[in-house]
């Protein structure tokens, strides 16, 4: 798996029962489980585990690839940390 | 009256819970808040083994207040007592009927403090969501696909007593065909519990003593314990119970309501009767052919005598006859959820012909005589067609529920 996708991986396992077992660039976030509420909690943790704050006309992901370049454009260096 | 279920501070089900109280058995244990920055201990009644996770799954304890998953872990039990699976069983004529009385006040309270102690200058999006007063009943809807009415009483102590009766009238207007009815409430926040103490109502006791600390009637009773739960029951209209072949524990006979109108902490007699002859009159019944009352009953010096006195003046010549107790002496005083509980094991005790009693109750206050008090073991092998729970809130409103037997 993608390393990128190590913290969105950790939100799942700690929201679901049953977290999907294959996660991808491609995955849709409704598709996972993270509706428009568990979105906002997940990129709340994001800004805060890696200090930065995405401005609130960002367009809403509907991908898990969407979110990491989101995450990549206002904070280069977090997922990769 | 199809289902029942509850989450136990003993830690079992339904029957075990019901069984210890019939053996006068207290949830009571002294409580130090582990946050409080002051030493903060009252005798209390915690779900210490309740586990939301295994109890109603992970996604659901991600995205709930405690009260919430208090309220669902219980309302799950009543819906599978019922026979009820819990997937495909649902209804557009189906519903939700919810009591709570202080709602989210762990998840408030968790923002309060992120926000003034811990310097977070954020709240989680979450925490609308979890504290509103009617999450439980949402998250309940949601999940055994209910799509009637899905509605949350907020009265205080009287809250799912409220909750049950106004249940019962949607069902008898024909607006229900079934309704999840109940309560749930998780009071021990430092601030609800320091809110408490400081009306000087909350009982005494230490770390020896705090078991028996709760003494409903008794001389020298020095108030109530806070308690956290959740009971539910499964009312329906009579035709489905038994289309679907369902279980019938008894029926829901009447509802009363009532508002002392006096006072907002002080209760009142007057207001009190009014609500037990309401629901006696609507259930057809005369004060000989109750044979238990589950008393509001919860230690404080001035609420014991005035229930007692509403008790004696509505059951007239048969009040030294009637068998009263009350069960906060085991379970704690639940505030929102305890009309459910009490509830519950009233729907039990009419069942069973058994009659619970109420704890460490060795000497009646004289102020608190003229009916017959349960205590010890409490009573096997009763004979009774009926039963009442009573319900009296801060702010004067009264609820009152009768059970009758249906055989």
């Amino acid at each position: 798996m993608d390393n990128r996708l190590e913290p969105i991986k950790a939100y799942l396992d700690r929201h679901f029962d049953n977290p999907p077992e294959h996660l991808a660039l491609e995955s849709r976030l409704d598709e996972i489980g993270i509706d428009s509420m568990a979105l906002l909690e997940l990129m709340m943790e994001l800004e805060d585990k890696y200090d930065f704050r995405l401005p609130e006309d960002v367009p809403t992901p509907e991908t898990v690839g969407q979110l990491v370049a989101l995450v990549e454009q206002y904070k280069p260096s977090a997922l990769n940390e | 009256m199809t289902g029942v279920g509850l989450v136990s501070p003993f830690g079992g089900d339904t029957e075990d819970f019901f069984a210890r109280i019939m053996r006068g058995e207290s949830a009571v244990a002294l409580y130090r808040h582990p946050a409080s920055p002051t030493e903060l201990a009252q005798p209390a009644v915690r779900c210490a083994s309740f586990s939301p996770e295994q109890t109603i799954g992970r996604a659901l304890s991600s995205v709930t207040d405690r009260y919430s998953q208090l309220g669902l872990a219980a309302a799950f039990s009543a819906w599978g007592d019922a026979g009820l699976p819990r997937k495909g069983a649902g209804s557009c004529e189906y519903g939700v009927s919810w009591g709570t009385g202080v709602g989210g006040a762990l998840t408030y309270e968790k923002g309060y403090t992120d926000f003034f102690e811990r310097g977070k200058r954020r709240m989680s999006p979450l925490t609308v969501a979890l504290a509103m007063n009617n999450a439980a009943a949402s998250n309940l809807a949601i999940a055994l696909g209910l799509g009637g009415a899905c509605l949350t009483y907020s009265v205080a102590c009287a809250s799912s007593a409220v909750s049950i009766g106004e249940a019962y009238r949607r069902i008898r207007s024909g607006s229900d065909k079934l309704v999840v009815a109940g309560g749930s409430e998780a009071p021990l926040a430092l601030s609800v519990m320091l809110a408490w103490d400081a009306m000087r109502v909350v009982a005494d006791g230490d770390d020896e003593t705090a078991f028996r600390a709760c003494r409903p009637f008794q001389v020298g009773r020095t108030g109530l314990v806070l308690g956290e739960g959740g009971a539910a029951l499964v009312l329906e209209d009579w035709d489905l119970a038994v289309s679907r072949g369902a279980r019938i524990y008894c029926e829901l006979a009447g509802y009363g309501q009532s508002c002392d109108r006096s006072h907002l902490v002080r209760p009142d007699a007057g207001g009190q009767v009014r609500a037990i002859e309401a629901a006696m009159r609507e259930a057809g019944l005369v004060p000989a052919d109750v044979g238990y009352v589950n008393a509001h009953g919860t230690a404080t010096q001035e609420g014991d005598p005035i229930e007692v006195s509403a008790l004696r003046t509505a059951f007239g010549e048969a009040a030294p006859r009637l068998h009263v107790s009350s069960t906060k002496s085991m379970h704690g005083h639940m505030l929102g959820a305890a009309g459910a509980m009490e509830a519950v094991i009233t729907v039990l005790a009419l069942t069973k012909q058994q009659i619970p009693p109420t704890a460490h109750l060795q000497q009646v206050s004289a102020d608190c005589e003229g009916v017959r008090h349960v205590m010890g073991d409490g009573l096997q092998n009763v004979s009774f067609g009926a039963a009442i729970s009573n319900s009296f809130a801060f702010g004067g409103s009264n609820a009152v529920l009768v059970f009758r037997r249906t055989d």
